[in-house]
């Protein structure tokens, strides 16, 4: 999967937006099988670049173009298949049903491609400490422990690019560790480009490409 | 398709779900109910005199004056002029009647001899309570279609029965073949006539009103006077009509002002029930499209995070619709449930009080049930999917 954006500039940071930034209102393009970190102080525009590029947003200027073709014209239809085939994410909000278990969680993700056992599930689950929560709701899990989740249900799937907004903004450093190997071994088996968002500049070495917004 | 339902049904609050679905079930049911009758009715129209057309016959009310001949007893062009300007008459006709000489002859080599002076009235086919008949004659037609009045067939079996006869039935009268004799002077001519119908409304033997111009040309002794008119009123203005008769000394019989009471009450209820039933369809519809909207927005994070995670739209749709299309389908199970067993109740009780419509149920009201069903869930489906597809 291509993926370039073309002078884009969020309607909301119009006027706001760093001048510095190698994002917003340039030419970028994210490679295949590459790693790329997005990085930003609070309220620049991390959630809205996870957002617009998955096409939940619209409101910007320029041009996100996947595989050559706009965001703004992919279809809903076309959307459904990249989203549960191509393009895998977790949201900053994580996006997770509370009422819902974690097991019906991750079996509303992975139904539509049947890609993961119950097994391997179960075994990711309990690779990120919480077997012990398979058949509780997701809605009394703390923050830390949702995140976790909403991690495997973005890795169920397979994917070509994995958008991860802030997504160990919750976690203690040995978590952290493990879902970001988990994140890995998954993207490196499929030759898929990760595209995190972040705060800090943590582990920045281990990234291909750094993106300033 | 459980986890479908735990997300989207099982945390809603069901009371407006409820209030609707009892609506819905209370408006189709009254549909049903009053769309069945209102049919049957019609039906019932076609073969029975209690609910035809306000057609009645009219005459001057005869005192003992009349007797003496002091009393006017015809109507003058003036007078019909009067009747017919009024703003409630729908239907005007004068009657006309024979003024020329004719009997009426029983010619059936199967029946006794019978030979009478007869009085016939001419009358247009709007006019007639029989209905289905082939009611035009002229001279190239060997036989005159008739109708008597039934009061006159019970009368004769009346007579019958009295003298240890066997009485004779509508069909059996319609078989005799009978023979009109009319005649002027030395000029004679007989046509061969046949009974096509019984008529509750006129008391008089009716013939085509060619028959009557035919024999008053060629036979007419004297010009011929208008005594009776046919009238009929427009459906909203029975008191008026009444009134007004009674107010120019005018008189029909009795039991038709009352079979046209009968039938205007009769009519008015049946409407009402129906129109009923469409206000309450109507806003038990309104309930059911705002609680599949409630639903929808109350479900708004769920769609979206299903949307989002790639699930389609079509999917969301369905699953959303179902749940009303199986609601609905339930309702109108329990519907048709009732209905039968209240059409048995109901049927056996305008059995008892004379209505024997014959048929239990019309299908009439089906086709409008299958329709209105059409519609809400046509309606249910366009929201659902106008909805989600904001949601993405």
């Amino acid at each position: 999967m291509k993926i370039q954006l073309e002078k884009v500039v969020p309607k909301p940071l119009r006027d706001s937006y760093n001048p510095e930034s190698t994002c917003w209102n340039a030419d970028v393009e994210v490679l295949p099988g590459t790693k790329i970190v997005v990085e930003a102080v609070s309220g620049k525009g991390k959630s809205t670049f996870v957002n617009s590029i998955y096409g939940i947003r619209k409101d910007f200027s320029g041009k996100i173009l996947i595989d050559g073709k706009s965001t703004k014209e992919i279809s809903i239809d076309e959307w459904s298949i990249i989203r549960s085939k191509r393009l895998s994410v977790v949201f900053q909000d994580l996006q997770l049903i509370p009422h819902l278990t974690v097991n019906e969680n991750l079996a509303l993700k992975n139904e539509l491609t049947n890609n993961t056992s119950v097994e391997e599930q179960r075994e990711l689950i309990q690779k990120v400490g919480l077997a012990d929560k398979w058949n509780v709701p997701c809605g009394i899990l703390s923050y830390g422990q949702q995140q976790r989740v909403a991690i495997i249900r973005a890795l169920l799937q397979p994917f070509e690019v994995i958008l991860l907004d802030e997504p160990f903004a919750h976690l203690d450093q040995e978590n952290s560790h493990i879902c970001y190997n988990m994140i890995l071994e998954k993207a490196e088996k499929n030759n898929a480009t990760i595209v995190l968002t972040t705060l800090n500049h943590a582990k920045i070495d281990v990234f291909d490409q750094h993106l300033l917004l | 398709m459980k986890l479908y339902h735990k997300l989207f049904f099982s945390t809603t609050n069901k009371t407006q779900l409820i209030v609707a679905g009892c609506a819905t079930f209370i408006g189709f049911l009254l549909l049903l109910i009053g769309v069945n009758y209102v049919f049957q009715i019609y039906n019932f129209r076609a073969k029975n005199e209690l609910l035809t057309d306000n057609v009645f016959v009219v005459q001057r009310k005869v005192s003992s004056g009349g007797a003496f001949r002091l009393q006017k007893t015809d109507f003058n062009a003036n007078d019909q002029e009067f009747i017919k300007n009024q703003p409630f008459i729908e239907h005007f006709q004068p009657l006309t009647v024979n003024n020329f000489d004719i009997d009426f002859q029983l010619a059936d080599e199967n029946m006794p001899y019978m030979r009478t002076d007869i009085f016939i009235q001419g009358i247009h086919p709007e006019f007639l309570d029989v209905k289905n008949i082939d009611w035009s004659w002229d001279t190239t037609k060997k036989i005159v279609p008739i109708i008597i009045p039934k009061e006159f067939l019970i009368m004769m079996n009346s007579f019958m029965s009295s003298k240890d006869m066997p009485q004779i039935s509508e069909d059996l009268a319609k078989t005799i073949h009978f023979k009109f004799n009319l005649k002027k002077n030395d000029q004679r001519e007989s046509f061969e006539c046949r009974v096509v119908g019984f008529t509750s409304i006129f008391s008089a033997v009716l013939v085509p009103e060619s028959f009557i111009q035919y024999g008053s040309e060629k036979y007419g002794t004297e010009k011929e006077k208008i005594t009776q008119l046919i009238l009929s009123h427009t459906k909203e203005n029975f008191g008026t009509f009444k009134k007004f008769l009674e107010e120019n000394y005018l008189e029909t019989k009795s039991t038709d002002l009352v079979m046209s009471q009968i039938k205007s009450m009769t009519l008015i209820l049946f409407n009402f029930i129906v129109a009923l039933a469409f206000i309450i369809i109507l806003l038990s519809a309104t309930i059911f499209s705002q609680y599949s909207q409630l639903l929808i927005e109350s479900k708004k994070f769920e769609i979206r995070t299903m949307l989002r995670l790639g699930h389609k739209v079509k999917t969301i749709v369905s699953t959303l619709y179902n749940y009303f299309f199986r609601l609905i389908l339930i309702i109108n199970l329990l519907v048709l449930v009732t209905f039968l067993g209240l059409l048995f109740l109901l049927n056996s009780y305008f059995v008892k009080y004379g209505f024997d419509f014959q048929n239990l149920m019309s299908f009439h009201p089906f086709w409008m049930l299958a329709f209105i069903n059409f519609v809400l869930l046509f309606a249910i489906r366009r929201k659902i999917l106008s909805i989600v597809k904001q949601f993405n």
